[in-house]
């Protein structure tokens, strides 16, 4: 007995000025026809998936199998005959063996079975991209507030003078010029563009402002990779930005 | 029925249409019959599109000729944390070229996770005679000369609030652009940016507004010009302080708390940046009335937080940071018995070993203390099925609730198991939850929990989840209510999106990035569905040079009357029929 499973209905209440009535379904199909090829998803009840291809159900039940192009063939075979379903019906006729495939499920390394961001974790204790969800915002008052408890210590230490009695939420960085053997460190949480660090920067090492283009800032990311600055957005350069480094335009 | 409809006049059908704001009850009535939906789009005043890529701009206009107030939104929520690359898009410029011709009459532009370029707030300041009403929440792509282009010509403006927008801060010097004649501001909120404004300039202008209750001031206004500012504007509703950091003078501290006990309207505290415990007792006096405190930039420690909040009898909402641990948690459960909305943020993301002592406890006690917590954000590094449980049968009301442990796929650090049944408790005793973003170590089992019982649930978040395509099948299959489902690293492929295809367009979103969904199946549901946009992201290159059976990395797929978009990035792909043929 096949039973009709809906993926579910198409409600026509709760979408903004969608015209939901514009689908065409071809009435003149044969019911026979499509109604052999539905198939039932319903909580785990085991049944065969009826396409052409023969050995598909046996194939189906391996999800490795599934995708590989000797599946495809058949997938899209099946899919060709009910073209015409209405739109409420899935697209796909998945038979679902669940104990076998949950099995082969349960058991598969996850990390290795999908490409996802890797979890390690560097030095820097952020390894996953975008994790924790916290905003841009709140990530940068966080980096500050650990850098500055380092920070405090220092000059605590040096009885640093030229703080203004700023408070301290500070987040420097190394900078190094190429041919430049002593590197300096400059506090990023005072700029907001590259502009006016790069200006700064380049006064550090003596530049003067007409061979501003002398030099290019680059920066050493949270992976491990030196980039330019200027590819990316400030946004981008101040989330994962580990060290500066002015390198000659020349090259 | 339809005599009936047409037995009343168009006037009397339009004043009475004009008490109904909701655009759920609007969208109702202008499908009853064909003069209804006439005289309904006529006199709509307010228009919400939650994604900005479902409509075209010349599609809103057609239908709704008199609009005057346009709230938008683009990037998909993910953005927030960099998960969407630069470039995207969700450009605000070609809806404001449409509208400057338009609704010469509009008022109101709220905009959320858009591109906003001066170029669009200078037409803006030129077009809308009328305009009074600027919110621009996380927003990018504009600089302060946009924004002194909207104060020098937007002479009826009484709402600027840049929340946690990205501004490109040339200088303070925008704010002066405000003419001396200008005095209709009711809110500002400058919080997010980074440069001195003149605080002359500001101190005139908060001077010269009467109807000034809204300021958010950014951290660069001092500790110490605070009470001046508070002395021109005792009416102020809600106060977003600058930095709360000075060294402890004693007549700094008096003014202070003098300014801040002048302004008995006060409801709502921010800002606290770099906060030094010594300054917080000049807000004692006003904490009994205060209703909504954001502390979240306030790295204070517990024993004065916990003093603090002890005070706030009011609260309604609370935003701060772990700092606060259990012990303060347990005194907001004991004074605080109206609050509403709780946000823990964590105060050292990337740390490996927690640093404060706040663990699901603190949650817990919230839970038992306050009977009309509703709204839940909480980062922690580890929670129990039991926990969750409690907070469940404790809290039946809960309707959002968003944890966050921060180590992915971290397991009930008691028995070792999932957290299935923990958030499977969530969703069987709230059945009012609208909104869920889950952590911790779950399988397939916590999904179908999910799928049973999360009926009212409109959005979802999953991380590190799952075991297999039941787990989002059973999302999709059972969440009938379900509007955003945003999703990543998460072993989900083809097969749940397949056989579920109908389903997507009922739904505003769906995003899967890190998961195993095929380049095939993705263009197998955009030529299918003709009113899908999926939209493949990679930045390896174009999905077409590689299988078919290969993951791509990101998706995004959203319903729309549209069509596909032109506005794409390099790195990103629509799948519809002609891709199809493209690609191929």
């Amino acid at each position: 007995m096949m039973e009709l499973q809906l993926g579910l209905a198409l409600p026509t209440d709760t979408i903004k000025g969608l015209d939901l009535n514009s689908y065409v379904f071809d009435p003149n199909k044969d019911a026979a026809r499509s109604s052999r090829q539905l198939i039932i998803m319903n909580q785990g009840m085991v049944h065969p998936w009826l396409s052409t291809g023969t050995n598909s159900a046996a194939a189906a039940a391996e999800d490795d199998d599934f995708i590989s192009n000797h599946q495809k063939r058949s997938f899209y075979d099946a899919f060709e005959e009910i073209y015409d379903m209405p739109r409420t019906l899935p697209l796909l006729l998945w038979s679902k063996q669940p104990n076998e495939e949950e099995d082969d499920e349960r058991n598969k390394d996850h990390e290795k079975s999908f490409p996802s961001a890797s979890n390690k974790v560097d030095g820097a204790g952020d390894g996953i991209v975008g994790w924790p969800p916290i905003k841009f915002q709140r990530r940068k008052i966080s980096h500050r507030s650990r850098k500055s408890r380092m920070e405090n210590d220092r000059r605590v230490d040096n009885g640093c003078a030229d703080c203004h009695g700023r408070p301290s939420n500070s987040m420097y960085v190394k900078v190094k010029m190429e041919g430049v053997a002593i590197g300096r460190k400059i506090d990023l949480s005072l700029y907001n563009s590259f502009q006016a660090l790069k200006h700064t920067l380049l006064g550090m090492f003596g530049i003067c402002q007409e061979n501003s283009s002398s030099h290019k800032l680059t920066f050493q990311d949270s992976e491990g990779d030196w980039l330019l600055a200027d590819d990316v957005p400030w946004r981008s350069f101040i989330w994962s930005v580990q060290r500066l480094k002015l390198i000659r335009s020349s090259r | 029925m339809l005599r009936m409809a047409s037995s009343f006049p168009e006037e009397v059908l339009e004043h009475v249409f004009s008490f109904i704001y909701d655009d759920k009850d609007r969208n109702a009535i202008s499908m009853v019959c064909k003069s209804w939906y006439e005289i309904e789009r006529w006199c709509r005043r307010r228009i919400f599109v939650g994604n900005c890529y479902a409509v075209s701009p010349p599609m809103v206009i057609r239908r709704f000729p008199e609009v005057r107030s346009v709230e938008l939104k683009g990037k998909p929520h993910f953005a927030d944390f960099n998960l969407v690359p630069e470039g995207w898009g969700g450009y605000v410029y070609p809806w404001i070229a449409a509208m400057a011709t338009a609704y010469p009459w509009l008022e109101e532009i709220r905009l959320k996770r858009m591109v906003v370029t001066d170029e669009a707030l200078e037409l803006i300041a030129k077009s809308f005679k009328n305009f009074k009403v600027l919110v621009l929440s996380s927003c990018e792509g504009f600089s302060t000369d946009g924004l002194a282009a909207i104060a020098a010509n937007c002479r009826n403006l009484k709402e600027l609030d840049l929340r946690e927008s990205e501004v490109d801060d040339l200088s303070g010097h925008w704010l002066s652009h405000f003419p001396d004649s200008y005095t209709s501001l009711v809110s500002l909120n400058i919080s997010c940016l980074g440069s001195e404004v003149s605080f002359s300039a500001l101190e005139r202008l908060v001077g010269r507004c009467p109807n000034l209750r809204t300021l958010r001031l950014n951290r660069a206004v001092p500790l110490d010009r605070l009470a001046n500012i508070l002395c021109r504007a005792p009416q102020l509703v809600e106060l977003g302080t600058g930095t709360y950091s000075a060294e402890l003078q004693p007549d700094v501290f008096s003014s202070l708390a003098g300014a801040f006990s002048g302004c008995k309207e006060l409801r709502s505290l921010s800002g606290f940046w770099d906060a030094v415990p010594g300054y917080l007792p000049a807000i004692y006096p006003i904490c009994p009335s205060l209703t909504s405190l954001n502390l979240s930039y306030a790295t204070i420690q517990s024993t004065d937080l916990t003093k603090l909040v002890s005070q706030c009898q009011s609260l309604q909402r609370l935003w701060v940071l772990d700092y606060i641990e259990d012990i303060g948690l347990e005194a907001l459960a004991a004074f605080c018995k109206d609050l509403r909305e709780l946000r823990v943020f964590p105060s050292e993301p990337f740390a490996q070993e927690p640093n404060v002592s706040l663990t699901e406890q603190g949650l817990v006690s919230v839970s038992e203390g306050c009977p009309k917590l509703h709204s839940v954000l909480y980062f922690c590094r580890q929670m129990t099925n039991d926990a969750l449980a409690t907070i469940a049968r404790n809290r039946p009301n809960m309707t959002r609730f968003r944890l966050c442990i921060i180590e992915p796929r971290a397991p009930d650090y008691i028995t070792l198991q999932p957290l299935d049944d923990g958030f499977g408790a969530i969703v069987e005793h709230c059945k009012d939850l609208q909104r869920l973003s889950m952590a911790g170590l779950l399988t397939d089992r916590v999904f179908e929990h999910i799928g049973n019982h999360a009926k009212k649930l409109e959005m979802l978040s999953v991380a590190f989840a799952g075991d297999s395509d039941l787990g989002l099948h059973h999302v999709l299959s059972g969440c009938e209510n379900l509007r955003k489902l945003e999703i990543r690293d998460c072993p989900f492929g083809d097969k749940a999106l397949l056989v579920n295809a109908a389903k997507l367009e009922t739904m505003r979103s769906l995003w899967m990035s890190s998961c195993s969904v095929s380049f095939g199946a993705c263009k197998l549901l955009g030529q299918k569905i003709p009113r899908l946009n999926v939209e493949v992201m990679d930045e390896r290159g174009p999905p077409g040079s590689r299988p078919e059976s290969c993951p791509v990395e990101k998706l995004y797929i959203y319903r729309t009357v549209a069509g596909p978009r032109f506005d794409m990035p390099g790195f990103v792909w629509t799948m519809d029929e002609d891709s199809a043929l493209r690609l191929s």
